[in-house]
């Protein structure tokens, strides 16, 4: 039933980002406005709940194999599993909503460019103003499709035992990298937030 | 130095030589001819003279009455006898090797009384949850005569009675010797129907010329006096075939290394009996005979004839240094710790396992997807070589017969792992004392309860005489009369230890010596196609699926426990409510992964679109530092 939601979920938000992108006049209102829109309201409910299946997810895959030395089995193996589909469908929604604003403006783009290159153009300083949470949120984005894949490809009759260890192995480094950048990702959201 | 002194040290050395010689005689320290192979693969021909058990030769022109052939002295000859008798099926009941490689609980004799409601798993091997014949008052003699001839004789069939009146009937009897025919025999004639006949007449030093092709035995030795002398004697008479022996007097025997799969059937088949048509011709054989090996390119031994029975961990248990590269896992997979690979030895498939978690290869042994009767809804039946004496002579037909073997019985193993196992509960009348559960002696169990259950005529069937709880309460106070039996007197059965109260009652609780005794299935190994999981995870991950939730039958001379059943989940040590809710979890996987599949689209999507964008501005501004240069 969680997952049928989810799918909904899922197509409604694509037909959300593809009407915005064709500049349905609901998206267009006021900042003021758009904090009690329903759409900001979804989003900030959607991330709380990813937040919190992420925790689920990072006690549920660490803690055995970390703590007690054992493969992930049982109960937990379960939890995983079932937070794991949630998380990705959160994660996705998430994306749709977020992906326009976390884009680099050719600006940012330019400013990232003389930056890297060390050449002085407007100012010396790297390119500010949410920099690191965009960068983060397509760290995430990137790693994602890897972490969901190397678990769903597991479920399919295609790879046999030795791509069963490679895709568990892809899936639990991806996991702690993922789990890294998801902490930064909040971390720097809540330092921009604050600021 | 004085004579005397001299004289004494001299007795002194000679004796020690003599230790010194049987110690390395008793080790085997001498090779004899047949022992070591100089390497050939050909045939080795055994044309050769045949001894009698007194050593002398038999000479089928002279003698008039002549003795059956010994294979301790045929054999004996070329072979170590005193080497091969320490093998896996030779050593169980011999004293001298009690305990040495017991390994894995395998197939139990079972000892079986429908009018006394017996039916109890014993051994000479120390199994958790068999009894030694000797607890039920079963001498080594004795069970020679139940079980003897199933086996290849040796062990029990060997050794020194200590009762006098079993000292002389060995003496007529002669000790069943192993038969190393029964196995190696590779004539078409060898009958190991007729060796069994031979050992239930008390025939058992005329057992391996009986079942030979070129002689045949007449004459029952259990109705001779105590005072028979087979030498003097011809009431028991051995007829050699003389066209089967050359002007020496050798004759040529089919003696093969490789042992045929026929050879091992008489003791080790089994009939699903369950299935209307489970008749030898309308059920496949294991899928490695079918390939074409046979049951020894696997199950291998030595001179020492220990041989491979195949299961992990089977080195542990001091066997043949092949065992680990013998199982199913060493010739499909190999193993990375050996120097030299050795996977698909004989042809072996290295298997995909294409989408299996690898969890399932922890918790689950191989025979647990490939071998045995697929699971139904409610275990089936087997009847098997040793338990129901299949193909000797008068065995009975009957499906009902005793006693019942239950399978396939999904549970934890002995490492651990969930495998099909046989099952068989135990039922027996026994005594109580200190919360143990031993079986009385079946003389005292025949004197009383053969007495009450025995008065109802028993099926013809060869299935339990229903035994009624007040039948229960007079067996029990008839055999807590008996002085002999010490603690109180309880009759196990259905899972159940049933005893007396004060009031006098019939009560149960459990004990441990009621639980069921199981031993694993290895064979049939079934084809790829037929393995468990081959059609989806629901296989076994459905809510009602017959390897977790299959109902597992309780067998009882009591009718009323026979309606019962046990879920299989409580063999498999795993948390019933856990499995059932993953087995619920499994509605949704299709869902899951739909959803899975479709997140990574969109994902994919967005990163395409927005890194399409990022890819356009590299290329615009590429383009514009190539304009500008």
């Amino acid at each position: 039933m969680i997952t049928a939601v989810l799918i909904i979920l899922v197509l409604a938000a694509v037909v959300v980002l593809v009407a915005w992108r064709l500049g349905c006049p609901f998206w267009g209102c006021t900042k003021a406005q758009a904090k009690y829109h329903p759409l900001t309201i979804v989003r900030n409910l959607l991330y709380l709940l990813g937040l919190i299946l992420f925790v689920v997810l990072t006690v549920s895959g660490f803690y055995p194999p970390l703590f007690l030395g054992e493969e992930l089995s049982g109960y937990l193996l379960m939890i995983h599993v079932t937070a794991g589909g949630g998380f990705a469908g959160c994660l996705t929604l998430l994306m749709l909503m977020w992906a326009h604003r976390c884009r680099f403006s050719d600006d940012v783009l330019n400013r990232m460019l003389c930056w890297l290159a060390k050449r002085p153009q407007i100012g010396d300083s790297p390119p500010a103003g949410g920099l690191w949470p965009k960068l983060l949120f397509w760290m995430i984005t990137v790693l994602s499709l890897p972490l969901i894949l190397s678990a769903v490809l597991s479920m399919f009759p295609i790879f046999g035992t030795t791509g069963q260890y490679v895709l568990a192995g892809i899936h639990r480094g991806i996991a702690y990298a993922f789990a890294v950048v998801i902490i930064a990702h909040t971390f720097a959201m809540a330092l921009g937030r604050k600021q | 130095m004085d004579r005397k002194t001299s004289r004494k040290r001299l007795i002194i050395l000679l004796v020690c030589l003599v230790v010194v010689e049987t110690l390395v005689f008793a080790e085997g320290g001498e090779m004899l001819l047949g022992d070591e192979s100089d390497g050939s693969r050909a045939l080795s021909v055994h044309r050769i003279n045949l001894t009698a058990e007194d050593g002398q030769k038999i000479l089928v022109s002279y003698d008039k009455q002549p003795m059956p052939f010994s294979t301790r002295q045929t054999c004996g000859l070329c072979h170590s006898y005193d080497v091969i008798k320490k093998g896996w099926h030779f050593s169980a009941g011999d004293p001298n090797f009690a305990g040495e490689h017991d390994g894995r609980a395998g197939e139990p004799w079972i000892y079986v009384d429908a009018s006394t409601g017996t039916q109890i798993p014993i051994s000479y091997r120390r199994w958790k949850g068999v009894f030694d014949p000797n607890d039920v008052g079963l001498s080594r003699w004795q069970f020679t005569l139940l079980f003897g001839g199933y086996t290849p004789g040796g062990g029990a069939g060997e050794a020194d009675s200590d009762k006098p009146e079993e000292i002389m009937r060995q003496f007529v009897s002669g000790k069943l010797e192993v038969n190393c025919l029964s196995c190696h025999n590779g004539h078409a004639g060898q009958d190991q129907a007729q060796y069994a006949g031979q050992v239930k007449r008390q025939n058992l030093r005329w057992a391996p010329t009986g079942a030979c092709e070129f002689a045949s035995v007449t004459g029952v030795a259990a109705s001779q006096p105590d005072t028979y002398d087979p030498v003097m004697s011809d009431a028991i008479a051995v007829k050699y075939h003389k066209e089967a022996f050359d002007e020496m007097g050798r004759v040529l025997l089919d003696i093969v290394r490789e042992v045929p799969a026929q050879r091992c059937y008489f003791c080790h088949s089994k009939k699903d009996i369950t299935d209307s048509d489970s008749g030898k011709w309308a059920v496949d054989e294991d899928v490695h005979l079918a390939a074409g090996l046979t049951c020894v390119d696997c199950h291998r031994n030595g001179i020492d004839h220990n041989i491979i029975r195949g299961y992990e961990n089977e080195t542990k248990a001091g066997a043949n240094s092949l065992a680990a590269r013998s199982t199913c896992r060493g010739c499909h997979i190999g193993s990375d710790s050996s120097v030299s690979p050795h996977n698909g030895r004989l042809g072996a498939p290295e298997p995909k396992h294409a989408g299996i978690p690898t969890i399932h290869f922890e918790k689950l042994s191989c025979t647990a997807c490939h071998s045995g009767l697929w699971p139904r809804q409610r275990t089936r039946r087997v009847k098997t070589s040793r338990a129901h004496s299949l193909g000797s002579l008068g065995a009975s037909k009957s499906d009902d017969v005793l006693p019942h073997i239950i399978t396939p019985v999904f549970a934890r193993g002995y490492d651990g792992k969930i495998a099909p196992h046989n099952l068989i509960w135990p039922a027996f009348w026994g005594a109580l004392e200190d919360d143990k559960v031993v079986p009385i002696d079946i003389e005292i169990v025949k004197q009383t309860a053969g007495k009450i259950i025995g008065k109802d005529m028993p099926p013809a069937s060869g299935d339990w005489t229903d035994i009624t709880t007040e039948q229960i309460k007079e067996v029990l106070g008839l055999i807590s009369s008996q002085k002999s039996v010490q603690g109180q007197a309880v009759y196990v059965c259905g899972g159940k230890v049933h005893r007396l109260t004060d009031t006098g009652e019939v009560v149960t609780f459990e004990n441990v010596a009621a639980k069921p005794f199981m031993w694993p299935v290895a064979h049939n190994v079934r084809p790829l196609t037929q393995s468990q999981g081959v059609r989806s995870c629901e296989d076994c991950h459905a809510t009602d699926s017959p390897f977790f939730f299959g109902d597992v039958e309780v067998d009882s001379p009591i009718a009323a426990e026979r309606k019962q059943t046990v879920k299989m989940v409580e063999f498999e040590g795993v948390d019933k409510i856990f499995v059932k809710v993953f087995a619920f979890s499994f509605v949704f996987r299709p869902w899951l992964k739909f959803a899975a599949l479709l997140c990574c689209a969109a994902i994919t999507l967005v990163l395409l679109f927005y890194g399409l964008g990022v890819l356009g501005w590299i290329l615009r501004a590429l383009a514009k530092q190539d304009k500008d240069a």
